[in-house]
């Protein structure tokens, strides 16, 4: 049942992707995606924090409480190894889904 | 299903929200200001960039909320939001909203309606203190002696009072002479109420004597409406009967007990040495069974002593039965179960025993009703489900949990009740008057039905579960489905319809079933009742009309004025045009009165102390033709027999069983007393006051050797009643102006209030069977046209392949007919174990009647395949084209 949650989750994906570098606090990853899909993407900036915590709640992160390198205090939001596994296995499905429909535009001639 | 460990999490959540709550806060606020240090670095001014920033992230609050949701905590401030939605939602759908209203507006209206009549008749405590240790001391009715004994001999009761009920008087001077009901009541009769005088005060010891002066209380109402709540009326002397009588008090708004007739208390004539015989009465001045003994129908109410119980009681007034068993001179002929009958109950549950049975059953068909009315919202529900599948997808993607989604569908369900049930209490409230109206007669206290705390609370409760009832097996289905698949809609759900269908024919067969429950309630009390209006009373009902003549007793005390005032109307009746024949009586059938006679029969009683008891009527020569009563063996009475011998005529039942082989023509009867009477002729049996109670031995004297006031005048008359009437008025305020006439009625009028219950049981039976009827009609149309809807595709290639029209339309019908006769065989079941209940209410009619059985599943089989009709034939007008293109 990977593909409904990956489809459900595109967001939980994308925050997943953002944390497989290391630890990050919540504007961080706002920030992240943003720059990373080419200022396409901006995170409907209310639904990061519902969506941390309910990837938190399904522990595919931890999170701890950290300064960064503003030195403001900020919360760190960090991958699990189940986490670490999601991202894999959601990531590969997402390619072969997204792979999938490019080929058949492609097909289409579109 | 969740796992163990999202649920710990769950429960983790539910405890520290706060924490989380505040942690979440903080967050966002140091995303904030994240925000404007980024831009700040960027070169805008602070102020600026925090404007930016928070416009960047929308409100913090709408975030915060969500992010509880995301954790499954719903709190409070999302119920508005939910509300508003919800609002939104149903407004969006307005047919829909429309019928779920109107279903659930009748099913919570008619609970409701009924609900009032149970409130007031049954759970409202009678409106005295402490009605708890108020009994009913001495079920039936009793002498003034029986009485007496009791009040004496008691060990166990604080006090004991009696009163007689129903006492029709005449009230004179102050305006019109108006006939009222007055309770004939011993002196202690408010105090053992426990009820004050609102003015004036109640009656004092000693006003039941003979040397008492006569006094009255009044009834509020009658104090409001004829001395228009003038206090100083309280000391005024009024006419009563003839009689002056003194106004001592009013009593409180309200109480009417113990009929909500009754317009004035009289204290009793309590007497022992003598009765309330009038100057010239011989039979009642011959003492032996003088009205101290002889008079039954006396009420007798009781207060416990504190700490003793009703079986206490019991057993303390079964002694005293005993004793007046040993010591009573005129033993009671028609009780000889005297002793053994002896009980003590509640009063209030006494005076509603005869009508819980029937409010009962109206329950428990209102009950049916509004589970009817609620699988066919369900229905809907489900139905909608499949086209609001889409939006639950998307509500879920956005990040609603299954938890969310079904809290949104289970308030907007709650609103859909809500409204519903607003509508309901409006369509009880409409409908209570109409409702009452055909009580009448079955049920006391009908006066205080109305809309109060007790029923708005019962029909919110009932909202509230009928919207969770209703509602949450849809919901859940829908919330669940969507969670589960929430790309899959993209598919068009047929696996999804299949699923919405099983549930939905489930609930059609449940339908069906409750309709034909109703159905087949409804058609038993209607058979009871067709089989109870085929006897015959035994006399003609037609074009007879009544009316009872009240002489003020005090000026028509001896038996001349008595014959002289009923001889000179019944002429002058004669004389008018219209009127064929016009005879007295001193007891009409069906005017619920019964007078009893002990007799012993010559050649058939052997023992004083068990006498025959007859009901017994004195009446003019014309009465047997007046009411097409047959004289079956001998003569009728004539004018001579005014001044003749005493002479009697015996029904022929009466007959029967006391001349059994004898001629009973010649035959020899007397009262209790010695004076024999004898037997000249045999009369038709009739039936008094119940068609359903089999006839009773009679007897008729002529009126003129027996006149009583009141009495009551019958006449035969093809033209229209209400012109007999008025000629009726103008006679008698002609002969005697100072008596009124009261009880003006057509036998046929007296004939449907005799079954008046019957007929309210049957006619609301079959208005609640009428309404599951249409309900249930419409749930299997909405359950098959949406079937059809759903394959429309395959019926298109069933005809693309040439299947013709017919089989399509017998595809459809099948599958109508299966959950139709799951419905069917369902509700046979279920009526045979409920129906049951009503064999109190059936007469003559068995209470699984095959017939009744069969037609009502014929009626609710035909209005299914009539509801599955439309859509079959809909789906042979598929165009195979437009449904493969869709």
């Amino acid at each position: 049942m990977a593909a409904p949650e990956l489809q459900q989750g595109a967001l939980d994906l994308l925050i997943l992707t953002t944390l497989h570098s290391g630890a990050l606090h919540g504007w961080a990853i706002s920030r992240r995606i943003q720059q990373q899909s080419g200022d396409v993407l901006r995170v409907g900036q209310g639904s990061l924090y519902p969506a941390l915590y309910r990837i938190e709640e399904r522990g595919l992160v931890r999170a701890s409480w950290g300064t960064s390198d503003e030195g403001r205090r900020a919360k760190f939001y960090q991958l699990s190894a189940a986490g670490r596994k999601a991202l894999a296995r959601e990531s590969a499905a997402w390619r072969t889904y997204s792979g999938a429909i490019n080929l058949v535009l492609q097909g289409a001639g579109l | 299903m969740i796992r163990p460990a999202q649920f710990l999490r769950r429960l983790r959540s539910l405890v520290t929200s706060t924490r989380r709550d505040r942690e979440m806060d903080e967050e966002m606020e140091i995303h904030l200001a994240m925000e404007a240090d980024d831009s700040i670095r960027r070169g805008l001014p602070p102020d600026e960039a925090m404007r930016r920033a928070r416009q960047a992230f929308g409100g913090v609050q709408r975030f915060r909320e969500e992010g509880r949701d995301a954790r499954g905590i719903g709190p409070a401030r999302d119920l508005s939001g939910d509300i508003r939605y919800g609002l939104r939602v149903l407004r969006r759908a307005p047919v829909f909203t429309a019928v779920a209203v109107a279903t659930l507006a009748l099913g919570i209206g008619a609970n409701s309606a009924i609900f009032s009549v149970v409130n007031a008749v049954v759970l409202r405590p009678l409106p005295f203190p402490d009605t708890h240790s108020l009994v009913s001391a001495w079920d039936g009715g009793h002498s003034l002696a029986e009485f007496t004994y009791l009040r004496d001999r008691t060990r166990t009761l604080e006090s004991v009072g009696t009163y007689l009920p129903g006492f029709g008087v005449s009230l004179s001077g102050d305006g019109e002479p108006v006939r009222l009901t007055s309770a004939l009541v011993s002196d202690n009769f408010f105090d053992v109420l426990r009820v004050r005088a609102a003015y004036g005060r109640t009656f004092e010891a000693g006003e039941n004597g003979v040397a008492a002066g006569p006094v009255v209380v009044l009834s509020h109402a009658l104090w409001q409406s004829r001395y228009g709540s003038d206090p100083s009326v309280v000391g005024r002397l009024v006419e009563i009967d003839g009689v002056s009588r003194r106004v001592v008090g009013i009593a409180p708004a309200g109480l009417t007990f113990p009929s909500s007739e009754t317009r004035l208390w009289i204290p009793l004539l309590i007497d022992p040495a003598g009765n309330r015989c009038a100057a010239d009465d011989a039979i009642c001045r011959s003492g032996a069974l003088g009205t101290f003994w002889g008079s039954y129908g006396h009420q007798v109410i009781g207060r416990l002593q504190p700490g003793v119980t009703r079986e206490q009681a019991r057993t303390d007034v079964l002694r005293i039965a005993a004793e007046l068993q040993a010591e009573n001179p005129v033993w009671r002929p028609a009780m000889p179960e005297y002793v053994a009958n002896v009980s003590v109950s509640d009063l209030q549950s006494r005076l509603v025993a005869d009508s819980q049975r029937l409010l009962f059953i109206l329950l428990a068909a209102v009950a049916l009703v509004l589970l009817l009315a609620c699988a066919n919202v369900a229905n809907l529900l489900v139905v909608r489900g499949a086209v609001r599948s889409r939006e639950m997808s998307v509500r879920a993607a956005l990040g609603a949990g299954p938890g969310r989604l079904v809290r949104q569908l289970v308030i907007e369900n709650l609103l859909l009740a809500g409204i519903g049930g607003a509508a309901g209490l409006l369509v009880g409230v409409v409908s209570m008057p109409a409702l009452t109206a055909m009580l009448a007669g079955s049920a006391p206290r009908l006066d205080e039905v109305r809309l109060d705390g007790g029923v708005v609370l019962f029909t919110l409760l009932l909202t509230t579960a009928t919207g969770l009832l209703f509602g949450v097996l849809p919901a859940r289905r829908l919330a669940r489905a969507n969670a589960a698949s929430a790309l899959s809609v993209a598919r068009g759900g047929a696996g999804q319809g299949l699923h919405h269908r099983r549930l939905a024919a489930a609930l059609v067969s449940g339908q069906i079933a409750i309709g034909l429950m109703l159905a087949i309630g409804a058609g038993l009390l209607v058979r009871s009742l067709a089989r109870i209006l085929d006897i015959d009373p035994g006399f003609a009902t037609a074009q007879v009309v009544s009316a009872r003549v009240n002489p003020p007793r005090a000026r028509y005390a001896a038996a001349e004025p008595r014959r002289q005032v009923a001889r000179e109307i019944v002429e002058r009746l004669l004389a008018a045009p219209g009127i064929s024949a016009a005879a007295v009586t001193t007891q009409l059938p069906f005017d619920q009165t019964v007078q009893g006679m002990a007799m012993w029969v010559d050649g058939w009683t052997t023992d004083p102390n068990r006498l025959e008891v007859l009901e017994i009527r004195g009446v003019s020569p014309d009465f047997f033709r007046t009411m097409g009563i047959d004289i079956r063996q001998g003569r009728g009475f004539t004018d001579a027999d005014a001044g003749g011998a005493p002479v009697a005529i015996v029904s022929e039942t009466a007959a029967r069983r006391f001349w059994a082989g004898r001629d009973p023509v010649g035959g020899q009867v007397r009262y209790p007393w010695p004076g024999w009477i004898t037997v000249v002729g045999v009369a038709a049996d009739i039936r008094n006051n119940d068609l359903k109670a089999s006839s009773q031995p009679a007897i008729y004297v002529p009126f003129a050797q027996r006149p009583q006031v009141p009495f009551t005048v019958v006449v035969r008359a093809p033209g229209d009643a209400a012109s007999v009437l008025a000629t009726f008025r103008s006679v008698v305020a002609d002969v005697s102006p100072e008596t009124p006439l009261s009880h003006e009625r057509t036998i046929e009028a007296l004939m449907q209030e005799s079954v008046s219950t019957p007929r309210a049981a049957a006619a609301l039976l079959l208005s609640f069977g009428a309404l599951a009827l249409i309900l249930a009609g419409v749930g299997t149309y909405g359950l098959v046209a949406y079937g059809v809807e759903t394959r429309r595709q395959e019926f298109a290639v069933r005809m693309a392949i040439g299947a013709r029209p017919s089989s399509v339309v017998a595809l459809v019908l099948r599958e109508g007919a299966r959950f139709m006769l799951v419905g069917v065989v369902l509700g046979v079941l279920g009526a045979l174990a409920m129906t049951g209940a009503m064999r109190s209410l059936l007469f003559e009619t068995a209470p699984t009647d095959p017939l009744t059985f069969v037609t009502a599943s014929l009626l609710l089989g035909i209005t299914a395949l009539l509801a599955c009709a439309v859509p079959a034939w809909r789906a042979t007008r598929v165009d195979p084209n437009a449904a493969l293109r869709d």
